[in-house]
């Protein structure tokens, strides 16, 4: 079996786990449901590294995988420094220290697209193949979600009554969720480039993904107090972010495997040649 | 080797090096070595395609001929 299916049989039934547990557990269990999901952002963590190694460092043609990867590694330090502030050291994770890596992780990720879409040379003529009416739902869409998330992500989330730290990190998410929407679109144009190949098929995954964190992000907004208090149904805004972790750690398997497939057909052709 | 040879090589290389990485760009680089021309274009054409998709790839590679014509050019005159 390919590499790139096992490792998607494996992130399904990791989420499959994720999700039974959450929908199928008592409030007693909500520990271990969010020890499980923990699972979800370190295994895109990891796979974010993996695509950083087979690159290195430096080189420029990764990039684009080494912001968006280290966006992943910040996301999940936020969720662990969350999860030990809030069932170990029973202090209110918001906000705090935790909050920094989320909010970095954001940015770091928009950094890898827009490297991504320098590389991909992407231009305004790009938007011409999507075609007219596809054009048009996605321009609606992105206005719509954009005055969501301006209105009850920005507005409704300044507090007088908080403190300055709480409204900058609650102000803060509904700008990050402004940087997800325009990141979706930038990687839309990319798809467009790179529209019948391998890559776009990296690309496509990564858009659903940012799609369920944005949802998540938007749900979160809207019930934050209930799921901070983990009342079920508003736990499973949960397994939104767990979607969107899993399909970014298979984004970059796939990564990784392609490259790899690539460096394995010009070691063949090499030993063939000599 | 013509000049023009070293150039559709070292255009190709940076066409790889761009999008798949130095490590790989190295490994092609030392494959196209004494290939012929054509084979160097149909396998880069064949590589892009898979990963960069058709449309992509013929931009990339109409840029590639455009400039080794144009160093060729510049070289003999």
């Amino acid at each position: 079996m390919k590499n790139s299916i096992k490792s998607f049989f494996l992130l399904s039934a990791l989420f499959v786990f994720i999700a039974a547990s959450y929908l199928f557990g008592s409030s007693a269990q909500s520990f271990f449901n969010q020890t499980i999901y923990l699972l979800a952002p370190i295994t895109a963590a990891v796979a974010g590294l993996m695509a950083i190694k087979i690159y290195g460092w430096r080189d420029p043609a990764g990039r684009d995988v080494l912001f968006i990867a280290l966006g992943l590694v910040f996301w999940t330090l936020g969720d662990v420094l969350w999860y030990v502030f809030k069932l170990f050291l029973k202090i209110d994770p918001f906000p705090s220290v935790a909050d920094m890596f989320y909010l970095i992780g954001y940015v770091l990720i928009f950094i890898g697209i827009y490297k991504a879409l320098r590389l991909a040379e992407v231009s305004l003529e790009n938007f011409k193949k999507i075609g007219r009416p596809a054009m048009a739902a996605i321009s609606l869409l992105v206005a719509v979600l954009i005055l969501i998330v301006s209105y009850f992500g920005i507005y409704l989330a300044y507090d007088p009554s908080a403190g300055a730290l709480t409204n900058f990190f609650g102000i803060g998410y509904g700008v990050a969720d402004l940087i997800l929407i325009i990141s979706s679109l930038l990687a839309l144009m990319i798809i467009t480039v790179y529209r019948g190949g391998k890559f776009a098929s990296f690309w496509a995954r990564f858009i659903i993904a940012l799609c369920l964190f944005l949802l998540g992000d938007i749900l979160f907004a809207f019930y934050g107090v209930e799921f901070e208090n983990d009342l079920k149904p508003y736990i499973y805004i949960d397994l939104f972010y767990a979607g969107g972790y899993l399909l970014f750690a298979y984004a970059m398997f796939v990564k990784y495997y392609t490259i790899i497939a690539v460096k394995k057909n010009i070691e063949q052709n090499l030993t063939t040649a000599v | 080797m013509s000049v023009e040879n070293n150039d559709i090589r070292q255009q190709a290389i940076t066409i790889i090096a761009k999008y798949f990485g130095r490590d790989i760009a190295a490994m092609y680089e030392k494959y196209y070595a004494n290939k012929p021309d054509e084979l160097v274009s149909s396998s880069l054409a064949l590589l892009l395609e898979e990963y960069l998709g058709k449309a992509e790839a013929d931009v990339q590679l109409k840029k590639l001929s455009s400039e080794v014509n144009i160093n060729s050019y510049e070289k003999q005159y």
